[in-house]
């Protein structure tokens, strides 16, 4: 509480506070009992206080030990004047502590504070304790008697022994936290094998998607690139490039709906039963309704699967190679000619393959010059986003990048989309199928 | 790219579910539950109205054919209004526009007759679509 010079004095009404040397006598009868209180039976403060008093002599004999002590103990007064010494009332450990460091220590220094021992009670309960003792000298300078205080440090020890179960609990949650900081690291390591495993057995079903290498027909130039948009998950791109005899080739492009090990299946499903039924009818309209049919049949009554897909057969003509193909749901080949220009090769009226029991496919039927490339690519391509707004590549972009880059042969134009394709950095979030068949311009090599 | 957004409200004739943004991969799996969680009942029509449509890719197409079948089972049918270009695009591509009821005004016609083409049953054909 704060005062200031303003405040009245606690006790104005009674007059001025009283100043030393300058008592009232009602001030001497309460000092009377205020001294009383302070100065009460000397003794009885010996007796009664809030520590164990002991006095001993110098072969340590006890020769006075007050009541505190007695009752903490045990013993009555008789038991231990006289009788016992203070090294009776140790424990065996105590004892030899006493002997070889307390009583030299208290010989050579005259006191000792604060030792913790322990003693031992009547009853054979131990009593943790605060030993200090202090050796009474007479006035010659002899020793003559030893006066030990005795602090119960129960609680204390109490204490420290909390204070070490703690300091124990909390090494053990350090070691139990480092362990499961091991398992942690582990299981990282092992998710880490595991993910790199599993990205492994991907880049298998992945490559079973598309031929490993590009087969290159006679008078043909044939380039095909695959991005992969997630090393975690299988895409539904595939292509092919196949003889099926006399010097005709079959090749497809499509790209089945979904990701992952489904999509995966059903892409599998796809490339095979394309390269059957071209074996046994190349016809582009009836390949694609037989996948339609296979597709179908195979999802009827489950989740339905589908895929869009390009089929096309190139036989041998004078001027190089027709070009017969069909498409299912695709978006439109790309046709670049020699003369610099280029177009898309309408393929209308396809459907999805696989989403109508019956669906029907027109052909479509071109000529491949020398000069003329013809390029299939996937969605991912035209889908793949060019802004920060969200804008789309597009099949006018494509057809412009197209033109620009007429006359190109297969390599080329497989190289330049490839670059296109990186350029659009993060922007392009799905994978991409690109397959360009040519015929390289006249006089070349 | 602009997040997917669909709200759909009840009218006498059936749901009708504006979608806006773009719907790709990302988004398609939220249209789908969308879809998925209206009531459908027969002879009602579904509208999807797709002026707000501004991306659709083949995950996108696929919500719109599970619509189609969902609205098929219920015996109802599915229209969709208000197309843009792009979209449009798309399902010529994938053939879809013979397939789909495509409707260009906001105002839609009491259903008259079953949907056009049969997604479950054997033996129908598309619908005359440019073919």
């Amino acid at each position: 509480m704060c005062r200031t010079g303003q405040d009245p004095p606690p006790h104005a009404h009674q007059g001025p506070p009283p100043r030393r040397g300058d008592r009232s006598p009602g001030d001497t009868a309460s000092d009377a009992v205020f001294s009383a209180l302070l100065e009460d039976d000397v003794e009885e403060l010996y007796e009664e206080a809030p520590c164990g008093y002991l006095s001993t002599l110098l072969d340590g004999k006890i020769a006075k030990v007050n009541a505190t002590l007695l009752g903490w103990l045990g013993y009555t007064r008789e038991h231990v004047i006289g009788k016992m010494s203070f090294s009776d009332l140790l424990t065996i450990g105590g004892k030899l502590y006493h002997e070889t460091h307390f009583a030299p220590l208290l010989r050579m220094q005259g006191e000792v504070n604060g030792i913790a021992l322990e003693l031992k009670a009547a009853d054979g309960t131990r009593l943790p304790v605060l030993i200090s003792s202090k050796v009474k000298v007479g006035s010659d300078g002899t020793p003559q008697l030893i006066r030990t205080t005795v602090t119960d440090a129960r609680d204390r020890r109490a204490y420290e022994a909390e204070l070490l179960r703690r300091r124990r609990e909390a090494e053990e949650a350090r070691r139990e936290a480092e362990l499961s900081r091991k398992a942690e690291v582990e299981a990282r390591q092992q998710a880490e094998r595991d993910r790199n495993r599993l990205q492994g057995v991907l880049a298998v079903l992945q490559r079973s998607l598309v031929p490993p290498t590009l087969p290159q027909p006679e008078g043909l130039e044939a380039a095909a690139y695959y991005h992969t948009a997630s090393v975690d998950q299988v895409g539904g791109d595939f292509y092919d490039l196949f003889p099926i005899g006399g010097g005709r080739w079959c090749f497809f492009l499509g790209d089945v709906c979904g990701k992952g090990p489904e999509a995966a299946a059903v892409t599998s499903l796809t490339r095979y039963t394309l390269r059957a039924a071209a074996i046994h009818d190349p016809d582009p309209v009836t390949v694609l309704s037989t996948l339609n049919t296979v597709l179908h049949q195979h999802y009827i009554g489950g989740d339905p699967r589908y895929c869009t897909a390009i089929f096309g057969t190139l036989t041998p003509s004078d001027a190089g190679f027709t070009v017969r193909l069909a498409s299912g749901g695709h978006p439109p080949a790309v046709l670049m000619h020699a003369d610099g220009t280029a177009e898309y090769l309408p393929t209308p009226g396809g459907l999805l393959v696989g989403i109508l029991p019956n669906a029907r496919f027109s052909a479509a039927t071109c000529e491949l010059a020398p000069g003329d490339t013809v390029v299939l690519y996937t969605d991912g391509l035209t889908e793949a986003r060019i802004g920060p707004d969200g804008t789309r590549y597009g099949d006018e972009a494509l057809l412009d990048y197209a033109t620009d880059l007429a006359p190109a042969t297969a390599d080329k134009t497989v190289g330049a989309l490839t670059t296109l394709l990186q350029s659009f950095g993060d922007g392009l979030d799905d994978d991409t199928a690109i397959l360009a068949l040519g015929i390289a311009p006249a006089g070349s090599p | 790219m602009t997040d997917l957004s669909t709200t759909t409200r009840t009218t006498p004739t059936g749901p009708i579910t504006e979608i806006a943004g773009d719907l790709d991969y990302h988004s398609a799996v939220r249209l789908r539950e969308a879809i998925r969680a209206i009531d459908l009942r027969p002879g009602e029509t579904l509208v999807l109205d797709l002026r707000g449509l501004t991306f659709c890719d083949s995950s996108g197409i696929s919500v719109l054919i599970a619509a189609h079948r969902q609205a098929e089972i219920a015996q109802a049918r599915m229209i969709l209004r208000s197309v843009t270009h792009n979209v449009t695009r798309v399902l010529r591509t994938v053939g879809l526009d013979q397939l789909f009821d495509v409707r260009d005004g906001p105002e839609i016609d009491a259903p008259q007759q079953p949907s056009r083409t049969d997604l479950t049953r054997p033996g129908t054909r598309p619908g005359t679509g440019t073919d």
